[in-house]
């Protein structure tokens, strides 16, 4: 008799894993009312850009989140980001972290990033802060480690800008500078930059659409990389989409 | 956060109601005209002041009094029969309703021989406010923000013994 056995990628365990612990751990959220408990166990998903892009020859569609589930002081920390053109995945990226308070407004990250695409996939520990500077910039920015010594700094900075109560800008803007990877066409150093201005229209403060431009643009060797690829290293976008959180 | 200056609670009307006078003629009851139609049955002045600060972070939604949330704070202690004025400050940026069980909030509107009393007196964002009570109730009573969401850590026990 011939057994059947499907053997699952590592990042596919992994990943289900991860999912198996939410559903675990929402199974324990319980409704936080005039039951006078400190210090609950509550979450949040934000689906901070869900979004269609007007590219050159394609749309691709984006989505960028981040949940947390855990207490006042400590929670467990998920930021994804997706890219899917012309119904392949393109950019795939997922991200676990323990996150724990360390000032008012502050928190110190640590946890594991996988890249499931591009191809090759890519695994790093992450090391980051996440929190408000002053005038209210909010702030997130993180270390990789990689395997083989490979390392990468992130920093992402939005403001939130009111117009009205529920009129809103936000300028963003993700700059990113790697070690060098041949495989993935990236160069050593500030490899790309990525700046948004997005308006949105809050119809409830957790359901709004809204229009924007996005702009991205390579540099140094990974530029030169593209260009070897016959790509565009600058790119401006108008994007249209959805933020909702829950 | 910290209100440096903190205004008086007394004659802000809240948010929302601030600009009627102007806008529509029309005036907006506030604090500041309430006044007892008796005298106020103890006279005393009080023999000592408990200032104590409402405090929060908005950010991770957790509230406290004095910057301690609830489950880590000691009660407040008054002895049996004293009067003493209670001075609360919001350092927050949000309006609290602060509830006083088993003894009365005698609100210092002014008029130190009718002093209006009250179960819950509301503190706007950014303000001060007193009110003197006489511990004539003897046991452990709860004293917090009425809100719903913030009742969890802004929330002290009071002894009266």
């Amino acid at each position: 008799m011939k057994t059947f056995k499907r053997q699952l990628s590592m990042p596919k365990r992994v990943f289900l894993s991860f999912i198996l612990t939410i559903c675990l751990l929402l199974n324990q959220v319980s409704t936080v009312l005039a039951s006078g408990m400190d210090d609950p166990l509550l979450t949040k998903v934000l689906i901070d850009q869900f979004e269609v892009r007007d590219a050159d020859d394609s749309n691709p569609l984006v989505l960028e989140g981040q949940g947390w589930i855990g207490k006042d002081l400590q929670k467990i920390w998920f930021k994804a980001e997706i890219e899917r053109d012309n119904g392949e995945t393109e950019e795939a990226e997922l991200q676990v972290l323990y996150s724990h308070a360390i000032a008012p407004y502050w928190d110190l990250q640590l946890g594991l990033r996988h890249d499931f695409q591009p191809s090759p996939s890519r695994s790093w520990a992450v090391f980051g802060f996440q929190g408000l500077l002053p005038y209210y910039f909010e702030a997130d920015t993180a270390l990789f480690i990689g395997e083989s010594g490979r390392s990468g700094l992130r920093l992402e900075v939005e403001y939130e800008l009111l117009f009205t109560q529920k009129l809103i800008l936000t300028p963003e803007i993700e700059v990113n500078l790697l070690d060098y990877d041949k495989d993935l066409g990236i160069g050593s150093g500030l490899s790309d930059v990525e700046a948004g201005l997005r308006l949105r229209y809050e119809i409830r403060r957790e359901f709004a659409p809204y229009i924007g431009v996005n702009w991205n643009k390579s540099f140094g060797n990974t530029a030169s990389f593209a260009r070897d690829d016959g790509k565009d290293t600058d790119d401006l976008q108008w994007v249209i989409g959805l933020r909702i959180w829950f | 956060m910290k209100a440096i200056s903190p205004q008086s609670g007394l004659t802000d009307p809240g948010v929302g109601l601030r600009d009627h006078l102007q806008k529509y003629g029309r005036k907006v009851l506030t604090y500041a005209d309430i006044k007892n139609l008796y005298l106020t049955s103890d006279p005393r002045d009080p023999t000592r002041e408990i200032e104590l600060h409402l405090t929060g972070n908005m950010s991770r939604y957790m509230w406290s009094i004095n910057g301690v949330k609830a489950a880590d704070a000691d009660p407040i202690k008054l002895k049996y029969g004293e009067r003493v004025r209670i001075t609360l400050v919001n350092d927050t940026m949000m309006a609290h309703p602060i509830h006083l069980h088993g003894m009365w909030s005698e609100l210092e509107t002014g008029d130190p021989s009718h002093i209006p009393r009250k179960h819950t007196v509301m503190v706007q964002p950014g303000s001060k406010i007193s009110y003197l009570v006489t511990a004539d109730a003897r046991g452990q009573w709860a004293y917090h923000c009425h809100f719903i969401f913030h009742m969890a850590g802004m929330f002290r026990q009071v002894t009266v013994s």
